[in-house]
């Protein structure tokens, strides 16, 4: 596989030796060697910049003594949490110091009676999941990568999932927020109660702000009540189209179930061969429907659905029988996203969302693009809430392929727009997508934009080169 | 190209999702980059993209710390075979003279040498000597430090004589089955070797137990010696060979899943590789071998509840994936309705062989994670079918202050089945 190594313009001076001592009495451990360094220049989008140095900030005032001498010194500070995101968040783009927050990982308090958890940015999501669900909590978002991301890097990136459809996203669950910025200074934003409303409300513009605004280093988070009992579908349809039509209609019907995920069939061949129920040859669509509640509410909401998916040529339809079967399923759709490399050894992965109920509109705009270029495109993703993750596969030496590629995401993000809809879900901008950002954004909220990170890092050494298009390097 | 080129090359399918981190139990300690396989493959690939890292302390620390516990390659979407990769790399990278001293220590132990001979029996009188004050019932619990490891609290008691040079018997049973006992069983762990033994005596079968069986090498795969992993199997393949056995038994997991992998070393062979796949197809596992057998229905006919235990049964990595895979063993124990097992197998007891020894603090570490249910459990023993795993209990154990005894599954049976008798006649 040929790779490319983007290499930084070694800013050899960013980090010097007294810098470093600073940093080695402020966390007492820096990584500076080659090979260290190596190991913080990915995250999942698997682009390299190589960072100067690492540290593992263990408490909140050495996350504010780092920011401060950064600030001080001008240096690009780089927050990271598993490095799982997709569009390059945890990149050190600019090289820098890359700050990994993984060694903050307490869970510090579960309030029973009011259903709020403190918690610190390094806490797997996964790992907080289970603790919650042992209390009989819920904490709903749940981003593909839950069994190895942190809820820091969540909030940062405002993660979704496959329930937004009926439970919202990572944004709908922070209350508040500790946060250092880049002066130094600790703010602490939001409330620990369920309205709130003095102030202006910057626990919702710092979650999603990709680590370009401050440092999260607390977190006060909503959880619910878990129900009583879940039902996983599994649905096989002959077209894309009659899949994303009973979609519109089972949200139509009034019936919200927790999940909606949608694989077309280069997603499905894709997924593990011993699926619970087996994947019949002539599938082009697949519905995965997850319904939550009391189980009689269940049983009702159930047949209702199946009945709808008769009703649109369903191939088979799959009750899951017990937990281990609906655990392998999901298992096995998150799995597609890194499955999809048997295709080709490049990725380009977009989130965009649309309307749910033009879905279909979507799926014919995707067909015709594919037959027009020949690319391999899979979509799958959140049919209940319109966020479809759109790939095309390919191999990224081959230039016309890349040409092709270029000009099909363009139409793609053209077409969502028209749609009202919007570039990304979940995943955020990052590096990946700012050149677009300017279609979906108008000049003057953007430059308020601009302005809004300024007032923060009016230095600009937090986070440098994301989000925004064309910053001046 | 070469095989270790191919394993080497593996590292750039990684896409470096992250996946792994979710199961690697020495970046769940460390929370470091460089201690899981994404890491591990980002280094590999810059090295083979000549960024002469390999003589760089830190690459070769990142290198070794992995236990091969296989975890990463069996979860990895892109199907990385992360193992062979990092083993590759330890083959490629210049041993250390600490490195070096531990090969050829474990060199004495597998080889038939006279010199072999020496070092097992003198450090047997040698600890005989020392062990004079230690209660017998913690036998092999010696606090005696071991020369480079200081802070063991275990050595193992190295048998005078092995099993293999204590047992012979031709094989006149319906079946020819041939026990490789691995060194496990033959130098530390004899009851081990004897139980099958005697459980299969029960079953009208006698086994081979040839003695000039040599280590399965794995030792010496993990350490990068690759070229001592293939002599050792293809020398094991011909005294193998030599009895024509219709089964190939195996107390250790590990032995089990290197003999599995002698496929894969010698598949360039033109001699070898063909032989190396006919005598995987005839090993067996000898705990599964029982349990299918007739054992249970002629020696425990009906439900016994005059047993009574805590137990926690810990699934060896190596039997948790690839060609030795297996189920858990939950019919070894449904005969005793009072026999309360906890079952582990979702996490490496963190020995990795080398790794123990090179990284003591973290192995224990890693041990460490299950301390906590040993204590609420009252846990009366721990069984598991693998050498490496039966150490580090032994050692994680002994760390922890904490007296449980650790045997084999088939140790277990033996006995329970014997005290079964006992109190029914």
């Amino acid at each position: 596989m040929i790779k490319k190594y983007l290499e930084k313009n070694n800013q050899a001076n960013s980090l010097n030796k007294a810098i470093l001592r600073q940093l080695k009495a402020i966390t007492g451990k820096v990584l500076t060697a080659e090979s260290d360094r190596r190991c913080y220049a990915y995250d999942a989008t698997n682009m390299e910049y190589v960072p100067d140095a690492i540290v593992f900030p263990e408490h909140e005032d050495q996350v504010s003594q780092i920011l401060k001498l950064a600030n001080d010194h001008e240096f690009p500070i780089v927050p990271r949490g598993a490095g799982s995101g997709l569009t390059g968040g945890a990149l050190a783009v600019k090289g820098g110091l890359v700050v990994v927050m993984t060694r903050m990982n307490q869970i510090l308090n579960i309030d029973m009676d009011n259903l709020v958890a403190d918690v610190q940015p390094g806490v797997v999501t996964g790992i907080f999941h289970k603790r919650v669900q042992r209390l009989g909590l819920f904490y709903p978002p749940d981003p593909s990568s839950s069994a190895y991301s942190t809820l820091g890097g969540n909030v940062a990136e405002c993660a979704g999932g496959p329930s937004a459809v009926k439970y919202g996203v990572t944004r709908d669950y922070v209350l508040g927020l500790h946060v250092v910025i880049p002066d130094g200074t600790l703010i602490q934003t939001g409330v620990r109660t369920a309205k709130g409303v003095v102030g202006y409300d910057l626990t919702r513009l710092i979650t999603g702000s990709e680590g370009t605004l401050g440092i999260i280093t607390q977190m006060t988070l909503k959880l619910l009540p878990k129900p009583a009992s879940t039902q996983v579908l599994t649905v096989f349809y002959p077209s894309m189209h009659k899949a994303a039509e009973n979609v519109s209609e089972i949200i139509r019907k009034g019936l919200i179930p927790k999940t909606i995920e949608y694989l077309d069939h280069a997603a499905i061949a894709c997924m593990p061969s011993d699926l619970p129920g087996g994947i019949p040859p002539e599938a082009r669509a697949m519905l995965i429907i997850e319904i939550d509640g009391i189980p009689e509410q269940i049983e009702s909401e159930c047949s209702k659905i199946i009945s709808l998916a008769n009703q649109y040529q369903a191939i088979s339809i799959r009750k899951a029988d017990n937990t281990s079967e609906s655990n392998a399923i999901w298992q096995a759709r998150k799995a597609i996203s890194p499955a999809l490399y048997k295709y080709a050894p490049d990725k380009i992965n977009e989130d965009i969302v649309v309307p749910r109920s033009l879905i279909p509109d979507f799926v014919d705009k995707v067909d015709e693009l594919r037959h027009a270029t020949g690319l391999t495109m899979i979509t799958f993703g959140h049919a209940g809430d319109g966020n479809i993750h759109f790939t095309v596969m390919l191999d990224k030496s081959d230039a016309v392929a890349q040409k092709k590629a270029d000009i099909v995401i363009e139409s793609i993000f053209d077409y969502t727009l028209s749609l009202g809809g919007t570039l990304s879900g979940e995943h955020g901008i990052g590096i990946s997508k700012s050149a677009y950002l300017e279609k979906e954004i108008d000049p003057q909220t953007l430059a308020l934009m601009r302005q809004i990170k300024k007032a923060f890092d009016p230095k600009g050494v937090l986070n440098p080169g994301k989000i925004f298009p064309g910053e001046p390097s | 190209m070469t095989l270790n080129h191919q394993n080497l090359n593996n590292a750039g399918k990684c896409i470096r999702c992250g996946l792994c981190m979710s199961v690697c139990p020495v970046y769940q300690e460390s929370l470091e980059e460089r201690d899981v396989a994404r890491g591990k493959m980002a280094l590999i690939e810059g090295e083979q993209n000549s960024f002469k890292l390999k003589d760089t302390l830190q690459f070769k620390e990142a290198i070794s710390r992995c236990l091969l516990c296989g975890a990463c390659a069996h979860i990895c979407p892109n199907k990385v075979q992360t193992n062979d990769c990092i083993q590759s790399m330890r083959q490629r990278m210049t041993a250390t003279i600490k490195e070096k001293i531990l090969i050829s220590s474990l060199s004495t132990l597998s080889s038939q040498t006279l010199s072999g001979q020496i070092f097992r029996k003198s450090s047997s009188v040698f600890q005989k000597c020392v062990g004079k004050e230690i209660s017998e019932q913690s036998g092999l619990h010696l606090r005696f430090p071991l020369t480079s490891i200081s802070h063991r609290k275990w050595i193992p008691r190295i048998s005078s004589s092995p099993f293999t040079s204590q047992y012979t018997l031709a094989s006149n049973s319906p079946k020819k089955i041939l026990y490789f006992t691995g060194c496990g069983a033959n130098y530390l762990f004899n009851p081990t070797a004897a139980a099958l033994i005697d459980i299969l005596q029960n079953i009208n079968q006698v086994p081979i137990v040839p003695d000039k069986q040599m280590c399965c090498g794995l030792p010496f795969y993990a350490a990068g010696d690759h070229q001592k992993a293939i002599s050792l199997a293809k020398k094991n393949i011909d005294i193998i060979e030599n009895f024509s056995p219709a089964i190939l038994l195996t107390t250790c997991g590990s032995c089990g899943a290197q003999i599995h992998q002698w496929k894969q070393l010698l598949k360039n062979d033109s001699n070898y590789g063909q032989r190396a796949l006919r005598i995987a197809a005839l090993h067996k596992d000898a705990t599964d071998f029982i349990l299918e057998s007739d054992y249970f229905k002629k020696m425990i006919p009906s439900q016994s509840d005059t047993i009574v235990e805590n137990i926690w049964y810990h699934h060896p990595c190596h039997m948790r994936w690839g060609d030795a895979q297996l189920e858990l063993p939950k019919k070894l124990f449904k005969p005793f309705n009072q026999v309360n097992v906890t079952y582990s197998n979702d996490q490496c007891c963190g020995y990795g062989g080398k790794f123990q020894i090179s990284h003591f603090d973290l192995s224990m570490k890693i041990f460490h994670r299950r301390v906590d249910s040993f204590k609420q459990g009252n846990i009366d023993r721990i069984l598991t079918s693998c050498t490496g795993c039966h150490l580090q209990f032994l050692e994680g154990l002994l760390q922890n202050d904490m007296s449980v005894s650790v045997m084999h599954p088939l140790d277990w049976l033996n006995r329970v089945v014997k005290k079964r008798k006992n109190i029914t006649n």
